[in-house]
């Protein structure tokens, strides 16, 4: 029995493993049995490195432009291989994420390399690049519209991540550059790779992918700009309706109460759905329906049933941790994230609390929904 | 990964398939289809009767269905296609005979009252789909004249044996998921044909959009999972469509600066899969031609096809249908790809069956798509992109 574990321990290797390199990068790596493939997931803190004035949206160029890799070529090669690559800018940073399966999770870290370098750019590059984004603004679907409402509202002065045409448009190769310089930086970043993959080996190749990168001193840790707000407005251009509670950290009990009692409210009215953004400063959990009407009903439904939803909404955040640690993207994910800018995050620590969550705890997650306690936002032609 | 899969016998009552896997849930799907042929008023009807199903039975509340139906943290749903829809019901494994009684309740025994009706036109009428899954589904659904009466009758023309099958799946034993879903419908006797819809015309295609975002697509004839010829005709979907390398990523996103969104889809309909390529735009004055344009441009690309075109499309088509993969042109409703989650299998499985490819296995679909060389990925390509319906849905 004995010699069949350590047989198993040397080909799966010990997991999970975590370490923080010699210039500051964050890495953790996990293997998970069941797991039908891998996610490799670079999350790139921008805290300290804050859009000025007048580069709304130029982090969100920066990942477009990043994402083609150095040369252009990188997405023709991780998919001659099968795997894939897909980007997002998030409130507190910029995740990569390469996804595969049989054994590649080497070739996926190595290329997590082409993504740090700037790429050579033109001013055309740049520009028809800022021409794809304007129409990624304007097929932003209405629940995608709601959301960023809800963020706006909810935080005073913090701008779109979507960014402004104007702005992008006065982006230059050298301008985006120096960003770059101030964001990708070791100190900021952090890697997850989890999946079926050896976890210690997954950490080697990390090390050799990002441990060359030279130190340059750890960023200004200034949580985002701007103030939890409990407002009213409208967005543009959509036909929903969105209300949003503001959170902290993710690991704490308050912010899976809320989750928890955001759950309950989706479940019961027909077409809503919820939206967690983590971040420990500006974490924000988002109810949005595709009806402009669709929350009509729910200051009553709380106020008078709230009690009744209490079950469905323990159960429901349970479900969500326990599918958040079961999944390959969606671990790697919170951990890529959290570790970066709440390094002693655990997956254990976050589903122990999910399960702690109490019908209290619940309830009062309920009542800030209502009218008056949350943020709230209605569509508008 | 699937530890058995198991279909009920052909004498059966109704069709059951099995997917028994360990875990804490057991998940139980209905697919129902639609009637075939159905009229303008028909398909806004069947749009309702989804969304209304779960608005209480003759002996479940809403909220009874709501709180015992959810008590996986799963809530009872349904998904509706315009030619099928799918009842999903999720509880704890112990929960397997509740399960069947929450789902038989559901079809055979809905409430379908009036109010709950009204309810859902007005908000159908105020929600409408994003530009490309409104362009997808195809039709112009008019819900104001739609009434009780409209609910039922394609309620009762749908619910018929040959147009309903189950899936059960998650940690159950081998035989109890049938055996559950057999006992319910065993006596089971269709609900009198109501005859032949009141007169009026076929569903209106979709002209219009409310948003100032446009569609543009290209629409090839709908084929099934399972037929041999569609290996090569599946693997050019993912060569012309699918990944940042495919021919619509790099011909209209990066080349042409035509769009941020462009995708290849293979649209579920209850007869097979219908391979969709679009293309999302800001509405703007004479836009049609990016229509035409679009399928020019990759009609041009595909001849210029090389090997790692080939090595590439392979290797995503392998990974859409092993693993997650978020670009997946593999749809099972409309949210979206398919995922690797357990309500995603049952789905994935489900369908197959309903559209009778049940017997086809992803390694055999990955292995028949390995087999195609670059010519016949190029021909089967060009007479995908040649035999496409071309179509523009502008924005406002």
């Amino acid at each position: 029995m004995l010699v069949t574990f350590l047989a198993a321990l040397a080909i799966a290797g010990p997991s999970p493993q975590k370490t923080t390199l010699d210039n500051g990068v964050m890495v953790f790596a996990e293997r998970m049995e069941s797991a039908p493939g891998f996610t490799v997931h670079l999350f790139v803190s921008t805290w300290g490195a804050q859009e000025q004035e007048g580069q709304r949206g130029w982090r969100h160029l920066i990942e477009h432009l990043v994402a083609k890799g150095r040369n252009k070529d990188l997405a023709a090669k991780l998919e001659a291989q099968g795997l894939t690559l897909s980007a997002d800018t998030l409130p507190d940073g910029i995740r990569f994420e390469i996804e595969g399966s049989g054994g590649k999770e080497a070739q996926a870290i190595q290329a997590l390399r082409d993504l740090l370098a700037f790429p050579a750019l033109t001013q055309e590059d740049v520009a028809q690049e800022a021409r794809i984004m304007e129409q990624e603004a304007a097929v932003r679907s209405s629940s995608a519209k709601i959301t960023a409402g809800l963020r706006k509202q909810a935080f005073a002065g913090q701008s779109d991540l979507m960014g402004d045409a104007a702005d992008i448009a006065k982006a230059t190769p050298a301008a985006l550059a120096e960003l770059h310089a101030g964001m990708f930086r070791p100190e900021s970043m952090s890697v997850a790779v989890i999946g079926d993959v050896n976890a210690m080996k997954a950490v080697e190749a990390v090390t050799a992918a990002l441990g060359p990168l030279p130190k340059q001193g750890r960023p200004d840790r200034a949580p985002l700009n701007g103030v939890p707000q409990t407002q009213e407005g409208f967005v543009q251009g959509s036909s929903g309706a969105g209300r949003a509670v503001v959170v902290e950290s993710t690991g704490r009990s308050d912010t899976l109460a809320v989750i928890a009692a955001g759950l309950a409210i989706a479940s019961e009215v027909p077409g809503a759905r919820l939206v967690y953004t983590p971040s420990p400063h500006g974490g924000v959990v988002c109810l949005t329906h595709p009806s402009r009407t669709g929350f009509e009903d729910l200051d009553r439904l709380i106020t008078r049933e709230g009690s009744r939803l209490l079950p469905t909404a323990l159960v429901s955040v349970r479900l969500w941790a326990d599918t958040a640690d079961s999944l390959t993207r969606d671990k790697a994910r919170l951990y890529g994230q959290m570790l970066g800018l709440e390094p002693f995050f655990r997956m254990q620590d976050l589903r122990t609390r999910a399960y702690e969550v109490d019908h209290a705890a619940a309830l009062a997650a309920l009542q800030k929904f209502h009218t008056g306690k949350c943020v709230r936002v209605g569509g508008s032609r | 990964m699937i530890a058995a899969l198991l279909l009920s016998a052909a004498n059966a009552p109704v069709r059951v398939l099995e997917m028994v896997e360990p875990g804490p849930l057991v998940v139980v799907q209905a697919y129902l289809k639609a009637p075939d042929n159905m009229t303008e008023r028909e398909a806004a009807s069947w749009q309702v009767l989804g969304r209304v199903l779960l608005q209480g039975t003759v002996e479940f509340t809403p909220q009874v269905l709501r709180n015992y139906g959810g008590q996986a943290g799963v809530p009872p749903s349904v998904t509706v296609m315009p030619d099928f829809l799918r009842v999903q019901i999720v509880l704890p494994r112990s929960g397997l005979s509740l399960a069947g009684d929450l789902m038989s309740a559901v079809l055979m025994r809905p409430l379908l009252r009036e109010d709950d009706i009204a309810i859902v036109k007005a908000e159908l009428q105020s929600a409408e789909q994003s530009a490309w899954i409104s362009a997808l589904a195809g039709l112009d659904f008019r819900y104001d004249r739609i009434r009780e009466g409209d609910v039922r009758n394609v309620w009762t023309r749908a619910l018929r044996p040959e147009n309903l099958s189950f899936v059960v799946g998650g940690g159950f034993d081998p035989g109890a998921g049938m055996a559950e879903l057999e006992r319910r419908f065993e006596r089971w006797t269709a609900p009198r044909d109501p005859g032949p819809p009141r007169v009026d015309g076929p569903a209106r295609p979709k002209t219009s959009y409310s948003e100032p975002v446009s569609t543009f697509m290209l629409t090839a004839r709908t084929m099934t999972p399972a037929s041999a010829a569609s290996a090569a005709k599946l693997l050019a979907v993912f060569a012309l469509g699918v990944g940042q390398e495919a021919s619509m990523h790099r011909v209209l996103r990066e080349s042409l600066g035509l769009s941020y969104l462009q995708s290849a889809v293979l649209w579920p309909t209850n007869k097979g899969w219908t391979p969709s390529f679009l293309m999302v735009r800001r509405t703007e004055n004479e836009e049609a031609k990016h229509a035409s344009e679009m399928k020019a441009a990759l009609l041009a690309d595909v001849e210029k096809w090389k090997d790692h075109d080939l090595v590439r499309a392979k290797a995503i088509a392998e990974a859409a249908f092993t693993r997650n993969l978020s670009s997946s042109p593999v749809w099972l409703g409309p949210d979206g790809p398919m995922t690797q989650s357990l309500f995603d299998r049952c789905a994935w499985r489900g369908y197959l069956e309903m559209v009778g490819s049940g017997v086809l296995r992803e390694q055999v679909m990955v292995g028949a798509m390995q087999n195609v060389d670059l010519e016949q990925l190029q021909a089967a390509a060009k007479e995908l992109l040649e035999e496409c319906n071309v179509g523009w849905v502008p924005g406002r």
